[in-house]
């Protein structure tokens, strides 16, 4: 295997299993976020 | 036709989802804060998510499977280069923690501050002009998408795309940045879910193992090193950095989110983890473009080649969800940055232009009007320009009518005492004088019917052409403002 092809190979890796991580506290978390921004009295 | 009854269901019930969603947060929208920046109160989460769906469009899928498709796998590059940039403005706070603590909706706004009322509305046109022209595109490959992925006839698609902009701008006009972020949160889950699927679907085609090998036969004859790939190189790479930097900083879109932030620790919480979104962003789309080649061979179209390869392998159900995740990266874009580009034109051009005096509820009546315009020249740019070279090109050179100028602009005026207002001026029209050549002649020459490419695209190849620019940018600062500063002037007198 190539340099390059190893290289690629290991990045698409931690993107993806980045991707998915994130997404996941996004979706779990931002909600909350979400209905207190809709609810919350303006502070500023 | 593989589309079934269920995976038009699913694209249905999502598009109501979303315009539901969106009509749903017209009543907390109380002042034009609220309207252009949520009251500034976005957080952690919810900062990604918005940033994510805003950035990511049907376009950046079609314009990277089309990068993937051509060039292979090299160019993963663009996506290591934007992650990167996003991940060292988080991490430094580089002009992020600056331009937050200011009391602003619109980067031009700080223009005025630190400079004058006329270089917020020369930056203001630049971006502009550089907004409106690199939306036609938007619609151009939405719609090669929905004529090869959901078999939609040719003669209907217009007429698609046209429903589509108008939910989206009505949802915009009425409920402005929080109607945006709301929608932009069920987009994100939808896009998530399609995306990681489709990605596992394409390699499952392949072979999971297999796949990476095959891409270096399939390519052999261009380089996996991106160094010395005939397509980026070193010219690319320097043109590429420099302009994601001025991505994460000058493009109203991404901006609006910074001023929407609660405060600066959000923003780098929010770029930092957006950093990581950002790789796999550019990653999934090229792989699906990579996968069409290998499916097809590459002599086939390279824009139509990843619906065309994911209609094929996708089961029912699946193709429903990947539309619908294509029709949120669609709309959340364009909602997106329909409201960045009328934000500008009322903030930057109509207010400053009538001496600040509009009231709150007239800078909201103007917004709105704005978004309806933007959004009816987005339909009419999107049916008549043709596009030379792949859209990611042509989007990079109408973008840099307003980068190359507007980032030394604001790096300078943010930490050099000695820039000036004339600097700024020259900074502006030294940067934007190849991309804004280039991009007007070739439109003549369209209007023409002529072919050629025309003699600033002769001149230099694009990067370099890029590169020059942002050069250019910075020397017209730096040279105008030490003629022009106080000290310089004051050394002459005496």
């Amino acid at each position: 295997m190539e340099f390059w092809q190893v290289v690629w190979t290991i990045a698409f890796a931690f993107g993806f299993i980045s991707f998915c991580y994130i997404s996941y506290r996004i979706i779990t978390r931002g909600y909350a976020e979400i209905q207190s921004l809709l609810e919350q009295p303006k502070q500023d | 036709m593989r589309f079934t009854w269920l995976d038009w269901s699913l694209v249905f019930l999502y598009i109501i989802a979303v315009v539901a969603a969106g009509l749903m947060s017209r009543r907390r929208v109380t002042n034009i804060s609220d309207f252009l920046v949520a009251g500034r109160q976005i957080r952690y989460h919810l900062g990604v998510a918005t940033l994510v769906a805003t950035e990511l469009g049907l376009v950046t899928m079609m314009y990277f499977a089309e990068q993937g498709y051509r060039f292979g796998i090299a160019s993963f590059i663009i996506g290591i280069i934007w992650a990167a940039a996003y991940y060292t403005i988080g991490s430094t706070g580089f002009i992020l923690d600056r331009i937050r603590q200011m009391d602003i909706v619109t980067i031009t706004e700080y223009f005025e501050i630190r400079f004058s009322r006329g270089v917020r509305v020369i930056g203001a046109i630049l971006i502009i002009v550089a907004g409106v022209l690199s939306l036609g595109v938007f619609l151009k490959l939405g719609a090669v998408f929905l004529v090869h992925f959901m078999n939609i006839p040719e003669a209907y698609h217009n007429i698609t795309l046209t429903i589509i902009v108008s939910l989206v701008v009505i949802y915009t006009m009425v409920g402005g940045m929080i109607s945006i972020i709301l929608t932009d949160y069920v987009q994100f889950v939808v896009l998530a879910f399609g995306m990681v699927l489709t990605t596992v679907f394409v390699l499952a085609e392949f072979g999971y193992m297999d796949f990476f090998s095959r891409i270096s036969v399939m390519y052999a004859s261009q380089s996996l090193d991106p160094f010395l790939h005939h397509e980026y190189g070193w010219s690319f790479i320097g043109y590429w950095t420099i302009f994601a930097i001025s991505g994460c900083v000058l493009w109203q879109p991404v901006a609006q989110r910074i001023f929407a932030a609660q405060n600066p620790e959000v923003n780098r919480f929010i770029f930092k983890s957006t950093s990581l979104m950002f790789l796999a962003r550019a990653f999934f789309p090229i792989l699906w473009g990579i996968g069409a080649a290998l499916y097809f061979g590459t002599g086939s179209d390279a824009v139509s080649g990843m619906p065309k390869l994911l209609t094929l392998i996708l089961p029912i159900g699946m193709l429903g969800l990947f539309a619908a995740s294509m029709f949120a990266a669609m709309m959340s874009t364009d909602s997106g940055y329909i409201l960045a580009w009328s934000t500008i034109i009322v903030q930057d051009l109509i207010n400053p232009l009538r001496n600040g005096t509009l009231t709150d509820a007239q800078r909201l009546l103007w917004t709105r009007i704005s978004i309806f315009v933007i959004g009816l020249l987005m339909l009419f740019f999107g049916v008549w320009y043709q596009l030379r070279d792949t859209a990611f090109r042509y989007l990079l050179d109408v973008t840099t009518i307003y980068y190359a100028g507007g980032l030394a602009v604001l790096v300078c005026g943010l930490y050099w005492k000695r820039a000036t207002t004339f600097g700024a001026y020259a900074a502006f029209a030294c940067g934007a004088l190849l991309p804004l050549a280039s991009v007007v002649e070739d439109m003549l020459l369209q209007a023409q019917g002529s072919a050629s490419a025309g003699f600033i695209a002769g001149l230099f190849s694009p990067n370099v052409r890029g590169l020059l620019s942002f050069v250019f940018g910075f020397t017209g600062m730096i040279i105008g403002s030490m003629v022009t500063s106080p000290d310089k002037r004051n050394s002459i007198q005496n």
